[in-house]
């Protein structure tokens, strides 16, 4: 049961696995406990074009596609999801701008995030609510020559280590959802300042953080898309967002299994490795079929965005397909790995952590079963 | 353009193979690969060639699955590739590997410098480098963890078993390379895509004049076992501990250890 991949996706693949296991494999526990911006690994994810991989070669990227992206990221999580997660968030501000970019937006700052000169963020939640209805939600006023922006944006994957910020903030609070719009800022704007860094249960390396906007002028041509056209934005990038998190789960679960096939054939309990007791090879049967399973769903959903076809739905599959099967096979692991499972000795325990915040990143708006629903039944 | 011909070759992912209960190999679910010391080799070819203002070239002879081989070949920065495919590959000991890489040498031509790997990541045989400069008439070079071009000249670094040995060779000259020689660097993912732009041919045992007799090994395999080591078992856990280092100290000497 593979998914029919061709030579050069299977290519990138192996390049990607070979680049994780060189380089981010023997990091992964460190950036976990450290908890600290892996810099030197996203200047390498960089060099290696990672950070522009499915954009195209006019705007710096290697026009690669968004299949061969979500390949790059499982591999990537395969060795650190907390090192993958920092190119998926990029990824998603860099597509904003790619695709609802001004031509000059898109040629001042494409090719510099592309590159992975600059790191990109997208900042959507807000303090305790959602966007547009707490007491510190983020409005963007409209003055002569652009936008003021005052407000807090909470929880901003690569918040704090970023330079480039695309940020959602209400222009319309008279139309509800379609009252937002989305903006381009640089991280040194003046008024925007970063409140404090956000502490995390897993996906130690990708700093999180609160930033506070206070009088943050913003010029008109930093407005991306249409003024009060963020809705459709945020729909299309929240359905990429969940296939390269499904990525970022099917990695995390590859690598949860490769652990605890090796331990329960090393374990001896009773005069014979705890691999060969039925319970054990269970979980192993259901983690290894559910890995497969995820993996069709995550390459074929990518590869209808490659295709320019509706994705939106599937997308919303894939997480829930992963939501259930990523944290059932980080549990299994630890269960198989016993109290060493439990323990900070082996990684199973970071799998665990990790996969939560996986899946936590794209749980904003609307549940992934109300888009499969909805779409069935209205 | 003189060429810097490194030969790799298409392997089984060690990673991938598993030993049965009954030691049995099962290499049905491995996946493949090119040779980890074969990726510095052509690393290797690569910064000689540069220093050269050679081209540097890559040749490959294996089974029809060798053809994967080819796009990962180019995209760590060889400028072309060559591919010699039969399925007499798979049982090739290493004068028939060497026979058929010096009959596509010899067609590739205009070469100053060959690479190979001292050894291949499977069989470790350390046949084919010192078989190929035979063939060719060409002097060879093993055990190489160092090399410099000077004019006409290759000075080389050899790793021995107690020594370093440092020998000058005019070109053109086999060279076989330790891992040590270079670190092989990651392919960017450009370059993997552009992998597929270059130029990559095949040659034919036939094209280069070779008879099925050729490609027929003289060593054939019969059989492999996964090898088990039977440990003793040997636990010292009575006495104190001065008591229980003199009694190890003590098997270990009868075993001829120390």
């Amino acid at each position: 049961m593979r998914y029919p991949l061709s030579e050069e996706h299977l290519l990138i693949q192996q390049t990607a696995r070979e680049f994780a296991e060189r380089y981010v494999k023997p990091e992964a526990s460190a950036v976990d406990r450290a908890g600290a911006h892996p810099q030197e690994l996203v200047r390498r994810m960089a060099e290696h074009d990672f950070l522009g991989l499915p954009f195209p070669q006019e705007c710096g990227g290697a026009e690669a596609g968004f299949l061969s992206f979500v390949l790059a990221i499982e591999q990537i999580a395969r060795a650190s999801a907390s090192v993958a997660a920092i190119p998926v968030n990029h990824f998603i501000a860099s597509y904003t701008l790619y695709r609802w970019g001004s031509a000059e937006v898109k040629e001042q700052l494409l090719p510099v995030l592309c590159r992975g000169e600059k790191l990109g963020a997208f900042a959507f939640y807000e303090p305790g609510a959602a966007p547009g209805s707490g007491d510190r939600r983020l409005v963007a006023t409209r003055t002569p020559a652009g936008y003021v922006l005052n407000g807090t944006k909470y929880f901003v994957p690569n918040g704090g280590v970023a330079d480039l910020y695309v940020v959602v903030a209400q222009t319309d609070p008279e139309r509800g959802q379609a009252g937002f719009s989305a903006f381009v800022l640089d991280g040194n704007t003046p008024g925007m300042r970063i409140a404090r860094r956000v502490e995390t249960m897993g996906l130690n390396g990708c700093q999180v953080a609160e930033i506070v906007f206070e009088g943050v002028e913003v010029s008109a041509g930093r407005l991306v898309g249409p003024e009060n056209g963020a809705a459709s934005m945020i729909r299309e990038m929240l359905a990429m967002r969940r296939i390269a998190g499904g990525a970022m789960v099917a990695g995390i679960m590859d690598a949860a299994l490769e652990e605890s096939v090796k331990y329960a054939g090393q374990r001896v309990q009773f005069g014979r490795p705890i691999g060969r007791f039925p319970a054990i090879r269970k979980m192993i049967a259901d983690m290894a079929a559910n890995l497969n399973l995820l993996r069709l769903a995550v390459y074929s959903t990518a590869d209808l965005v490659d295709k320019g076809e509706p994705f939106e739905a599937e997308a919303a599959m894939v997480h829930m397909f992963a939501g259930r099967t990523g944290q059932a096979a980080c549990i299994d692991a630890i269960q198989i790995h016993g109290g060493y499972g439990y323990s900070q000795e082996l990684p199973v325990e970071r799998f665990f952590r990790d996969v939560k915040g996986a899946l936590v990143y794209d749980s904003i708006m609307e549940q992934p079963e109300q888009v499969v629903a909805g779409g069935l039944m209205g | 353009m003189a060429n810097v011909i490194t030969c790799y070759k298409w392997v089984i992912d060690e990673k991938d193979i598993r030993i049965n209960p009954d030691r049995t190999v099962d290499m049905s679910r491995a996946q493949r690969k090119i040779s980890e010391y074969d990726k510095n080799a052509i690393e290797a070819g690569i910064r000689i060639a540069n220093r050269l203002g050679a081209r540097p070239v890559g040749l490959t002879f294996g089974g029809p699955e060798a053809k994967q081989s080819l796009k990962d070949a180019l995209s760590r920065g060889l400028e072309a590739v060559y591919w010699v495919g039969h399925p007499f590959a798979a049982a090739a000991d290493g004068m028939v590997t060497a026979r058929v890489l010096a009959a596509a040498v010899q067609k590739i031509g205009d070469y100053n410098v060959i690479v190979c790997a001292e050894g291949a990541g499977d069989t470790y045989a350390r046949q084919v480098g010192p078989r190929l400069g035979a063939l060719l008439d060409l002097p060879v070079i093993t055990a190489v963890c160092e090399v410099e071009v000077d004019g006409q000249y290759l000075v080389a670094t050899r790793k021995l078993e107690d020594y370093v040995e440092k020998v000058k060779v005019s070109m053109p000259a086999v060279i076989c390379v330790l891992p040590e020689i270079c670190e092989a660097p990651v392919p960017t993912l450009k370059a993997v895509l552009a992998a597929g732009k270059k130029p990559a041919q095949e040659l034919t045992p036939q094209f280069l004049g070779l008879e099925e007799a050729d490609l027929a090994p003289g060593i054939s395999v019969t059989g492999v076992l996964g090898y088990v080591m039977n440990r003793k078992n040997i636990i010292l856990k009575d006495g104190d501990v001065a008591a229980r280092v003199k009694e190890l100290v003590a098997y270990l000497k009868k075993e001829g250890v120390i």
